[in-house]
């Protein structure tokens, strides 16, 4: 039982662990809804406020990768996995590519449409492939050159997502080929929106 | 000291007012706070992660259709044609066996398995065939299916279209595949007695598993 007054002016007359709790008690509801508008602030905002900085770009881990052959074409990542993505949001990724021909050729980097996508994602929009720009996209590479080549991925504001996980392909083909069968090599982008 | 009912509501007035005063200045808190406490954790959602592997396949190769049914060494209407080295008018066995396979794409990759995927473009010159993307030849199309070794020709070749073909194969991880190509031509009459050409781009994408 908690014993109180009031006075004639309305003020609590409790006594001092009555106004304890009070406190407390203001203070822990403010402590609650701290928590509660950090906990929600980014997960309730239809289109959460995009960060001033671009994400990456991001380093190609290497401590794991097998030694590529020298005179074979070839790119890495072999996939980009992009999370929590959203409208006005940026994600950049180099990709690796290196000539296996011992003479220059042009390689050309481009994004496309997938031809099919990894179970549970969906194919980009078109709209969507215009959302990426890559720098350096048709540069002569020297005979057996690497070089990144940076793939930014800019969702504008307002813009809708393909679907809640989508897939985008960075294709590189080496333009020096000739005959009836060529080959392409591609990266996935796995791209989950927030 | 007891107080008279008049007094009791205006204290409880009072106590309302304060109420709402109290809310109103956590309703401020929150608002002059929540734009921050979101941009922190929006900043710190978006991940992006890339594999430590690499993709390298080699396999650029050629082939001439003029293997005419006739003999006179020209591309027939409404014939289909096989990349088989045995012959270009023999179907390929069930299951398919690497002699009936004129092509080899070679996987250099680093360690992972593959998803390989055939598109087949349009013709350019001559009568310029459309790829029809249903792998049967039609007026002014033609139709293409991919064909891979130890496959089961009959029911498990596979359309190639101009893009967005299904994989010839998913889930590679040898040295060598073998495969092949069959093209059924335009069903009505050549217009033009130029040749034709197309290009076959076999693609190679990290086979994730699902």
């Amino acid at each position: 039982m908690i014993r109180s007054t009031v006075d004639l002016n309305g003020r609590f007359k409790g006594d001092f662990n009555m106004k304890s709790k009070m406190i407390i008690g203001s203070l822990l509801m403010l402590g609650i809804l701290f928590v509660s508008v950090g906990c929600g602030g980014g997960n309730s905002v239809g289109t959460p406020t995009p960060t001033e900085e671009p994400i990456g770009p991001q380093p190609i881990p290497t401590e794991s990768l097998s030694q590529p052959p020298m005179n074979v074409s070839w790119i890495s990542p072999g996939h980009v996995d992009v999370g929590n993505f959203y409208a006005g949001a940026t994600a950049e990724y180099p990709i690796r590519v290196h000539n296996g021909n011992s003479v220059p050729s042009i390689f050309l980097v481009t994004c496309r449409m997938p031809d099919n996508t990894v179970i549970d994602y969906a194919m980009a929009s078109p709209e969507a492939i215009h959302w990426v720009t890559i720098t350096g996209a048709e540069t002569p590479l020297e005979a057996y050159e690497t070089r990144d080549m940076l793939v930014s991925l800019t969702m504008p504001y307002g813009a809708v997502a393909p679907a809640s996980k989508w897939e985008l392909w960075i294709s590189v083909i080496d333009t020096s080929q000739t005959g009836f069968v060529q080959t392409e090599i591609c990266t996935r982008w796995l791209i989950t929106m927030e | 000291m007891r107080l008279t009912g008049k007094e009791v509501s205006k204290m409880k007035t009072r106590r309302i007012g304060m109420l709402f005063g109290l809310l109103a200045v956590f309703g401020l808190l929150a608002g002059l706070l929540s734009p921050a406490i979101a941009l922190a954790a929006t900043s710190a959602d978006v991940t992006i992660t890339g594999t430590p592997t690499y993709i390298a396949i080699t396999g650029t190769d050629t082939w001439t259709i003029n293997l005419g049914t006739n003999g006179d060494g020209k591309m027939d209407i409404a014939t289909t044609y096989y990349s088989n080295p045995l012959g270009c008018n023999l179907s390929p066995s069930d299951p398919v066996v690497d002699g009936e396979c004129k092509f080899t794409v070679t996987n250099a990759s680093s360690n992972v398995p593959l998803t390989l995927t055939v598109n087949i473009a349009n013709f350019t010159g001559g009568d310029a065939m459309a790829n029809s993307n249903s792998g049967a030849g039609g007026v002014g199309t033609y139709g293409a299916y991919v064909y891979s070794t130890g496959m089961t020709y009959s029911s498990g070749k596979v359309v190639a279209k101009a893009t967005g073909s299904a994989a010839l194969t998913t889930n590679f991880t040898g040295a060598t595949l073998k495969w092949g190509i069959t093209i059924s031509t335009q069903t009505d009459e050549w217009t033009s007695p130029t040749a034709e050409t197309t290009t076959a781009t076999i693609t190679a994408t990290e086979y994730i598993a699902p």
